[in-house]
């Protein structure tokens, strides 16, 4: 057993154990002691994926589970560690880690009760989706992937005393559990068709399938793990889910658990299948575009601060989806090095989404859990209250919303410049293609951005708009030290973006066959068949050269001009004698233009209601107005009800069947035995 | 000697099949019992005459068995059951006798329709009985599902047993002598259990109506 291998079951071991303590748990510093626990697994995972990302595969055969031996390839259960794998226990285990410390003040702070389950379902939660990362069987992929499911719907419905909270966890339940069956029909026609039940043997007879079976387990793992990633028209469990969760859930749920939706689709259409047909790349390309748009045009407009989080995780995964559908377009068309750029920059991609989204979500439960709403009409004036975590919210919503120098802003530039490289591929339907999809990612980037300067300005800046906010104090330290960590990683995967692509571009290496050497990072934009790649390759001497070169500059300010003398003086108040935080700007205000721009999308249904402020006579004097605008969102209005409505009926009609008279149940055996029996005479008989 | 030997078979297989079509037309409990002792008596000879074709020693055992299980012991008991139970001796059903008797022919159509294709047991010398054995089989299960009483639908279950038996010595000259004593004595206990079943309904329910099982229903 080597480094690897031994660090992996510790980390395993680890997050058990955290899972046991917190479930039996019953003074406060045994919960501290199960987050704590968990947080340092999953730093251990860390150092572990990173150790088999650098040194390759962790093989099956080398770690079975401890105590098992593979009976038959269909109970083979088996731990595989390849490069795909390690990478995404690598997104898994940064994140978990930062959140499972920042659970530890969380918890403590604002979850009034059942903290126990709260750090044990954290554990249980966080080790299957490692187990998730590393099974190596299609069996023990299962089995993890619904423990995965599970344990997440009880940690939606944690505050189930909450009608709302129940009813998300419900959908979400429900949705998981289809998705969950087309999963499972997606892996039984490979395993049945390629004989095998592990990866490796998946992989070696994928290939030799025929068009039609490929075709039917691209659409079942497209819709089944795409609903786990939340991918538009598959998305509505998780704008209900995240807010309803406590926020620490919603982080690990939004940053962490939804990429694993994009882990399986990689694993299945590029591990298993090896790339198909480009209706495939396109398919995904649509829905990617759908997602990432939708999802931030729905976000600009909810006023709910985790709901307005929750869409643009539907955005972010759009994003993701945009590169693994270019990634494919390019292996089809025999770009391998184009294929490793869009994939990385996908890979790269979920990992910064999954540091600046488990960010954004700590940060908007610690506004949350201090001022005990969630309307963002209600906060105001939170950076006076906790500069921390409005210095952590920041860097966040500055990642999410692509801008240098932090994270968001390398993947996305990198999508792009994949999607540009289209050009030399010379297919005039790629090239049509992509530059529409080049102009969707610039809308959508610019309106996360948008929607971003007012999830921060009005949460954070001005004045209290309510005395909630004004109440606020200052949240737990442990919770601004996981911010911190996700913070600080923000930062360093933006201004270090070579190191981290480094990682990402690992597993593309088998994944396309590129000839991606190690340490290439962005070496592959200038092996461009065209040589346009001469300009592109981001340097990060360079870029560090102009970043200290402009401290530097700002630096010789300051000390020249000596620092700026601060002036305090009343504000303008437009000449109305005290001004009152109704006076500030709201967000649906600042949602308004974009609504009026997109009005045939949002189809607002607005309502303008006024009353009497004084009685009369004065009624001519005043007037309280409020404006409220209402969203429908169309998937929901007209998609989802005739969907659960039919399968209502079905299941009515279906119970009709069980009508508990035993002559009903012989007369079903009867029908189907003398159908059975015609339908062998039909076909012919067994053959002799 | 075995050309008489085999229209007798022919025979004694025709009133199997014939008594089973007749079980769907009476209407009176006690008819039903004699009709299905007649015809595990006409499958005791079948059973007979096929151990006599083939020279098979134990087939003769089984076809003792029978006569004796099937043909008299068990319609004892039945009638017993319906004789003590003293309830209403009509045979409730939700077809109709008419709609019955079709039903049966087109089950024997279909049986021989679906048996003729299956090529593997053409080879079989004695496979002119396996339609009939179908046939009888779906009878049964036909009576099992349209007759009300408890006691018909035991009577369903044992025409089926019948055609299962008759199906086991056309296609393999008796399932094997243990399987097939262990099928007899399992009868047995089913017509000892159900009986006492029927009793214990009768006296809490006050009917054998399986019908009226439906209240349990959730």
């Amino acid at each position: 057993m080597n480094l690897r291998e031994l660090l992996l079951l510790v980390s395993l071991a680890g997050l058990s154990a955290a899972t046991v303590l917190g479930f039996a748990s019953r003074r406060p510093v045994e919960v501290r002691a199960s987050f704590l626990l968990g947080a340092l697994s999953c730093a251990i995972t860390t150092v572990q994926s990173v150790l088999v990302l650098l040194g390759g595969t962790l093989p099956a055969s080398s770690l079975g589970l401890p105590g098992t031996v593979p009976a038959s390839p269909v109970l083979a259960l088996g731990i595989q560690e390849d490069p795909l794998s390690a990478f995404f226990l690598l997104v898994v285990s940064v994140s978990g880690s930062a959140i499972l410390l920042a659970s530890v003040g969380y918890a403590e702070r604002y979850v009034p009760q059942r903290r126990g389950f709260l750090a044990g379902g954290c554990g249980l939660f966080v080790l299957t989706m490692v187990l998730v990362c590393t099974a190596g069987t299609i069996f023990l992929f299962l089995v993890a992937w619904e423990a995965m499911t599970l344990v997440s719907y009880f940690l939606v419905i944690h505050d189930h005393e909450d009608a709302e909270s129940r009813e998300a966890g419900l959908v979400y339940l429900v949705m998981s559990h289809a998705a969950t069956g087309a999963i499972l029909v997606s892996f039984l026609l490979l395993a049945t068709a390629t004989g095998s039940t592990t990866w490796e043997g998946i992989a070696a007879g994928a290939g030799g399938l025929p068009p039609g079976v490929r075709d039917a387990v691209f659409l079942a793992a497209l819709v089944g793990f795409g609903t786990k990633a939340a991918m538009v028209p598959f998305h509505s469990w998780l704008p209900d889910a995240h807010p309803a969760a406590p926020s620490n859930v919603s982080a690990l749920m939004s940053g962490v658990m939804i990429k694993l939706g994009i882990f399986g689709l990689l694993r299945v259409v590029l591990g298993l299948l090896g790339g198909g047909p480009s209706w495939w790349a396109y398919t995904i390309l649509a829905l990617g575009g759908v997602s990432a748009l939708a999802g931030v045009l729905y976000a600009i407009v909810q006023h709910n601060l985790k709901r307005l989080l929750a869409f643009h995780s539907i955005e972010n995964i759009g994003i993701i989806l945009l590169g693994v559908g270019a990634g494919l377009l390019f292996q089809n068309l025999g770009y391998p090095a184009l294929a490793a750029l869009a994939l990385a920059a996908a890979l790269l991609h979920t990992w910064n989404h999954a540091l600046f989204k488990s960010l954004l979500f700590l940060g908007a439960g610690a506004a949350v859990g201090e001022t005990g709403t969630r309307d963002l009409e209600r906060m105001g004036g939170l950076i006076r209250r906790m500069p921390g975590v409005a210095l952590g919210f920041f860097v966040g919503a500055m990642a999410i919303s692509a801008l240098p120098p932090f994270n968001g802003f390398v993947s996305e530039w990198l999508l792009f410049q994949s999607f540009f490289a289209a050009f030399s591929t010379g297919s005039v339907t790629a090239e049509m293609t992509l530059s529409i999809l080049a102009a969707v990612l610039a809308l959508t980037s610019g309106l996360a951005a948008y929607c971003f300067v007012k999830a921060f300005g009005i949460a954070f800046l001005a004045r209290p708009r309510s005395q909630q906010a004004e109440l606020a104090g200052s949240p737990p330290s442990s919770l601004v030290g996981g911010m911190g960590i996700l913070a600080a990683f923000c930062l360093a995967l933006g201004v270090a973006p070579v190191l981290a692509l480094d990682l990402a571009t690992r597993p593309l290496r088998e994944l396309t066959g590129a000839a991606v050497g190690s340490g290439v990072s962005l070496s592959v934009l200038s092996n461009l068949p065209n040589g346009s790649g001469g300009s592109l390759p981001l340097a990060p001497g360079a870029v560090a050269l102009l970043l200290g070169a402009g401290l530097l500059v700002a630096w010789a300010v300051w000390r020249i001009r000596g620092a700026p003398a601060t002036v305090v003086g009343p504000m303008w108040d437009c000449g109305l004698d005290a001004p009152t935080p109704r006076m500030e700007y709201t967000a649906t205000g600042y949602a308004q233009p974009v609504v009026r721009i997109f009005e045939e999308f949002y189809r607002p249904i607005e309502r303008s209601d006024s009353a009497p402020a004084l009685r009369p006579p004065w009624i001519v004097l005043a007037r309280v107005r409020r404006y409220t605008v209402e969203i429908a969102e169309p998937i929901r209005a007209w998609v989802f009800p005739p969907v659960a409505s039919g399968i209502f009926g079905l299941a009515r009609r279906m119970s009709r069947l069980q009508s508990g008279r035993i002559h009903a149940y012989l007369a079903y055996i009867f029908v189907t035995l003398v159908g059975l029996l015609l339908l062998v005479r039909a076909v012919g008989g067994p053959a002799p | 000697m075995i050309v008489l030997a085999v229209q007798a078979l022919d025979i004694s297989a025709a009133i199997v099949l014939v008594t089973a079509w007749i079980s769907l037309i009476h209407r009176r409990i006690e008819a039903l019992v004699d009709t299905y002792a007649i015809q595990s008596g006409a499958l005791g000879i079948t059973a007979g005459l096929v151990a006599y074709q083939y020279q098979a020693p134990d087939i003769y055992v089984l076809a003792g068995l029978t006569i004796v299980v099937n043909a008299i012991v068990l319609p004892w008991l039945l009638r017993r059951v319906v004789r003590n139970l003293g309830v209403s001796r009509m045979v409730n059903m939700y077809a109709s006798v008419r709609a019955s008797a079709l039903a049966g022919l087109a089950i024997l159509l279909v049986s021989v329709w679906v048996v003729g294709g299956i090529t593997p047991f053409a080879e079989v010398p004695s496979a002119g009985l396996l339609p009939i054995s179908v046939a009888v089989l779906l009878i049964g299960f036909f009576l099992l599902i349209t007759r009300r009483k408890a006691i018909t639908q035991v009577v369903g279950l044992l025409v089926m047993n019948n055609g299962i038996f008759l199906a086991g010595i056309a296609l393999t000259y008796g399932l094997g002598l243990f399987v097939e004593l262990g099928l007899a004595a399992n009868l047995l206990v089913l017509a000892i259990v159900a009986r006492i079943f029927l009793e214990r309904m009768k006296e809490s329910f006050d009917h054998v109506d399986a019908d009226a099982l439906r209240a349990l229903e959730g």
